[in-house]
């Protein structure tokens, strides 16, 4: 949709429309999803004769991204809901809508991919009408795959959207929407002027810290950065100054002019908060500094997400990271492995506890191992969410057991339209983020979607409960669960940890206990064959090398007692089957 | 006591578990063109041989030798005869005390051993692997079991007094039962042919070998660790019943060990001649190309062929006896071991792992000697993997 808005504005030619233009990332691309918010100016001829000047910001719609929408719309004048014809109205549609709607921006709403043999046009325009009480009289019916439709919503944008109003009397005003780091040209922060302009001669001023930088380029994306002269109100842009720490930067800072100063900032966007926890290790020790810049690098790019050093027995020092959601944290994963080409172990994700203590005190911890004496604990509160999920009729009894599995209750159902329903419900976070949603996809068969917000903290029966291999604890595997699902969980760990530890010469017991209780219990039997057979002449070097390369091999294991883990083992533990 | 290696290169067929360096001729009755590639691939191997042995230095004088391969008894008469000729001619056999001859069943007959019985060969190894016909059919081998017993019988008959017999365990799992039967068999047939020296491998599954390919793809199963250990303990016990000594891991004698072998697990120097042959000297070990026609034709041009070297440091190459010299069974003499190469074994074994290794009755350290304990025997590689030089 995006790449067919930039071919009717000959921002790009046909020729240079790469499937998805504005999905750079090769994450992106892969995964047919946008991760990060993209922006890029246009220029539009109307039917009316005038030239219009179109900032338009791509977002993506995963519900762990939701944060980034909300970035953007804070730059924006409207918004065009794009829903899918054939698929209808998900559940992070919902959820865009609110966000815009809370942002005071005209709405354009879109029907796509009406081409589509299986579009339900009207079918659709109802549930929007029902679910997101959105008119849609004047919805646009488009195919980017075929154009058709396209230049009504340029028309449209035209027609509905106001301009940019500007205020003079309240100084130099530019909002970060967001930013990344350049090996050579320090900080890019990508902005949208609201009062005054910024060109290369000015001095900037970052309202948060009141720290002064010289600019040395502005411009535009269209699509790819293009330098301008001057950023002006009402545009949207990049500004590159002398900004050589990440950490001087904060997305959703107010830039101002030292000549020009502002009287106050632009009302910034809620703080997110990361959700999910997990600890990312080095696999080589040698690697913490590679890994720390990596990390401070990526942080830059990403207000949600945050880490902070740990220490562990079992895999020295790393990171704890606080990621959105899971899909967010996968993302984070790739890119350290990819950009970063580093070889890392993340552990057992979980999210922020609240721990009420006998004696009146509240602790938060965000890693199990953290979790004071039991005896010394009155109760435990774990996070909630609200969740809602739009489900295929047909499927609606398996996911209701796939909720009540995760301990989740289901306060309201709706019905969609004659094919689905819309279920209310309320779980613990720690149940969904390992792998709901990728449950939630298959039992309907892809159909299914859901979004959440936080709901706050309920009590509940959790226990910590630690694994040990051959009597150690394995710390990176310790997790907070409910006490009923703690003997599943518990034998499952093991048993798949079992397949993953290389035999030795003894008998290797992995554990699963609450306190000193053992609640699970497997064996890795010993090896009683490991020898050359044959060792002759040409043998010895040969057999030496293999022994040296085994040697070698065995020093990327991670020691825990006397027993060496792989680092398959902690990533195969992270996959529940 | 330096030693010296020959490697016949030739085999009818490759067996299923084999990785050696091997060129399979084919068996039976040839059509003409191949029975004369055949006796060419002979005919280059024998030139070529004759001058890398000329090549040798001229003050060597091995105190072992020792022809294997491949299967040198694969060679027609007339050519193991020029064979062991060239042997006298070029290798000053002054000092030679032991002379062994790789024999396999199904290759020789009473010619070729009164041949070997007359020639400077006092030892000869024979490839039996097992006495069990099932078992030969799986492992590929081209002979039965009583083709083995004439082969051995015909050795003996011959004069010949030192006799080793080959064998395999750890095959891949048929039934306890089965397996337990076989060894009985084996174990039966040594105590009627009452070789010197016995020589028992556990199967090792190679990289490129038909065998693991098969395991790879299912149709054939590994033993687990478990039955290996059960059959090992038969293995020496059986043999110690019939009146044989271990002196290393896989290795038996009612006489005399195999010193050609024990001076390779010593870190002695020996040369090597042949495709793929070995050589060890002066710290530096190197090795011809396992290719036959490019090692032919370099000695053919008068040149010898490229070898690949490998020199290690004097600690690397410390550590690399220490875990070839633990094979044997009667262990290390710390102060000896410590005057030959540089190294005491202490400065090679981290304390706390002697420490953990006593404990567990692996090894015993008796200041005066080192040595394993049986029960480290069949899980050695774990202990030398810490012992080997560090990438």
């Amino acid at each position: 949709m995006a790449d067919r808005i930039l071919e009717m504005t000959k921002t790009l030619e046909k020729r240079e429309l790469m499937e998805q233009v504005l999905d750079d990332m090769d994450l992106e691309r892969e995964r047919g999803i946008t991760i990060k918010a993209h922006p890029v100016s246009m220029l539009y001829e109307a039917k009316n004769g005038e030239k219009y000047q179109f900032n338009l910001i791509d977002t993506p719609g995963h519900v762990d991204f939701a944060y980034e929408v909300t970035r953007s719309l804070a730059s924006c004048e409207g918004a065009i809901l794009v829903v899918d014809a054939a698929q209808g109205v998900e559940a992070q549609t919902v959820a865009n809508v609110m966000l815009a709607m809370n942002q005071n921006l005209t709405i354009i709403p879109v029907l796509n991919k009406i081409d589509l043999p299986n579009a339900d046009v009207p079918g659709v325009c109802k549930q929007v009408e029902d679910l997101l009480a959105i008119p849609m009289e004047e919805a646009i019916m488009v195919s980017a795959k075929t154009g058709q439709g396209v230049e009504d919503v340029l028309e449209a944008i035209v027609k509905k959207v106001p301009p940019p109003t500007t205020d003079t009397t309240m100084g130099t005003r530019a909002l970060v929407f967001d930013s990344y780091y350049d090996a050579f040209r320090g900080v890019v922060s990508y902005v949208r002027v609201f009062d005054g302009e910024i060109s290369d001669k000015h001095k900037i001023r970052l309202m948060s810290t009141g720290k002064d930088f010289e600019v040395k380029e502005v411009g535009m994306f269209i699509p790819s950065m293009k330098k301008m002269k001057v950023l002006r109100a009402g545009e949207t842009g990049y500004i590159i100054a002398n900004i050589k720490e990440s950490a001087d930067m904060k997305i959703g800072d107010t830039v101002t002019r030292k000549d020009d100063l502002a009287k106050k900032p632009l009302p910034g966007f809620h703080e997110v908060h990361p959700m999910v926890f997990s600890g990312i290790y080095p696999v080589d020790g040698s690697d913490y500094e590679k890994l720390k810049h990596g990390l401070e690098k990526l942080s830059l790019n990403d207000a949600a997400f945050t880490y902070i050093a740990e220490s562990s027995v079992a895999l020295g020092f790393g990171f704890r990271c606080g990621f959105l959601g899971l899909l967010h944290m996968e993302i984070i994963q790739e890119r350290l492995r990819r950009e970063y080409e580093l070889d890392i172990i993340s552990t057992y994700p979980g999210v922020i506890y609240e721990i009420y203590l006998t004696n009146g005190e509240k602790v938060v911890i965000d890693n199990p191992i953290y979790l004071p004496d039991p005896t010394t604990i009155d109760r435990i509160e774990e996070p909630f969410l609200k969740a809602t999920i739009i489900c295929p009729n047909d499927d609606i009894g398996e996911m209701m057991n796939l909720i009540r599995d995760r301990r989740g209750e289901i306060s309201h159902t709706e019905t969609v339209d004659g094919n689905r329903l819309m279920l209310t419900c309320h779980i613990p976070l720690n149940e969904i983020v390992i792998d709901f949603y990728d449950k939630l996809k298959s039992i309907s068969h892809g159909y299914a979607s859901m979004d959440y917000e936080y709901e706050g903290y309920r009590a509940n029966d959790l226990v910590k409960m630690d694994i040990l291999v051959h009597g150690e604890p394995v710390d990176a595997f310790a997790c907070i669960v409910h006490r009923d699902k703690a003997v599943g969980i518990g034998r499952n760990i093991c048993k798949k940890l079992v397949d993953e530890i290389p035999r030795m010469q003894f008998a290797i017991a992995v554990q699963a206990a609450i306190g000193r209780n053992v609640i699970a219990r497997e064996t890795v039997p010993a090896f009683r064959k490991d020898v050359t057979s044959r060792c002759y002449g040409g043998d010895i070097s040969r057999k030496r090398k293999l022994l040296e390369n085994q040697k070698a091999g065995k020093k990327k294991m991670k020691m825990v007692g006397k027993v060496n883990i792989p680092q398959e083992a902690f990533m195969k533990i992270l996959k529940s089957d | 006591m330096p030693g010296l290696y020959l490697h016949v290169p030739f085999c009818v067929r490759r067996c299923l578990y084999c990785d050696f360096y091997i060129v399979p001729l084919g068996e039976g009755t040839l059509p003409k063109r191949l029975r004369d590639f055949r006796s060419l691939k002979h005919r280059g191997f024998l030139r070529a041989l004759e001058a890398e042995l000329r090549a040798l230095p001229s003050a060597f004088r091995p105190e072992t030798l020792y022809v294997g391969g491949g299967t040198p008894t694969e060679l027609p008469l007339e050519d193991l005869q020029h064979l062991l000729q060239l042997i006298e001619d070029h290798v000053d056999l002054s000092k030679v005390r032991e002379f062994t001859l790789e024999a396999n069943p199904g290759t020789l007959d009473a010619d070729m051993v009164d041949l070997i019985a007359n020639s400077a060969v006092d030892r000869v190894s024979l490839g039996v692997q097992s006495f069990d016909n099932p078992t030969l059919e799986a492992l590929g081998r081209i002979h039965n079991a009583e083709e083995a017993r004439q082969s051995f019988h015909l050795l003996r008959e011959a004069g010949i007094r030192n006799l080793g017999v080959d064998l395999l365990f750890a095959l891949p799992q048929k039934n306890e039962k089965r397996d337990e039967s076989t060894l009985q068999t084996n174990l039966e047939a040594l105590a009627e042919l009452s070789p010197e020296h016995v020589s028992w491998y556990s199967l090792e599954f190679e990289p490129g070998t038909a065998f693991t390919e098969m395991r790879d793809k299912g149709f054939l199963q590994e033993p687990d660790g478990e039955q290996a250990d059960l059959e090992y303990r038969k293995i020496r016990n059986g043999l110690r019943e019939l009146g044989y000594t271990q002196y290393e891991l896989f290795s038996f004698t009612r006489k005399h060990p195999c010193d050609h072998n024990i001076n390779y697990w010593r870190g002695g120097e020996f040369m090597g001649c042949g495709p793929s042959a070995h050589s060890h000297s002066h710290g530096a070990r190197w090795s011809n190309p396992a290719d036959l026609t490019l090692w032919t034709q370099a000695w053919l041009h008068g040149h010898p062929p490229e070898t690949v070297k490998e020199s290690l440091s004097p600690e690397a190459k410390a550590r690399e006896r220490l875990i070839t010299e633990l094979r044997l069974t009667r262990g290390i003499s710390p102060a000896t071991f410590a005057a030959e190469t540089g190294f005491h074994p202490r400065e090679l074994i981290p304390a706390e792992l002697l420490a953990e290794w006593t404990r567990n009755n692996w090894l015993a350290d008796h200041g005066d000697h080192l040595k394993l304990r049986p029960p480290a025997y069949l899980i050695s590689d774990a202990l030398f993997r810490e012992i080997v030089p560090s990438l």
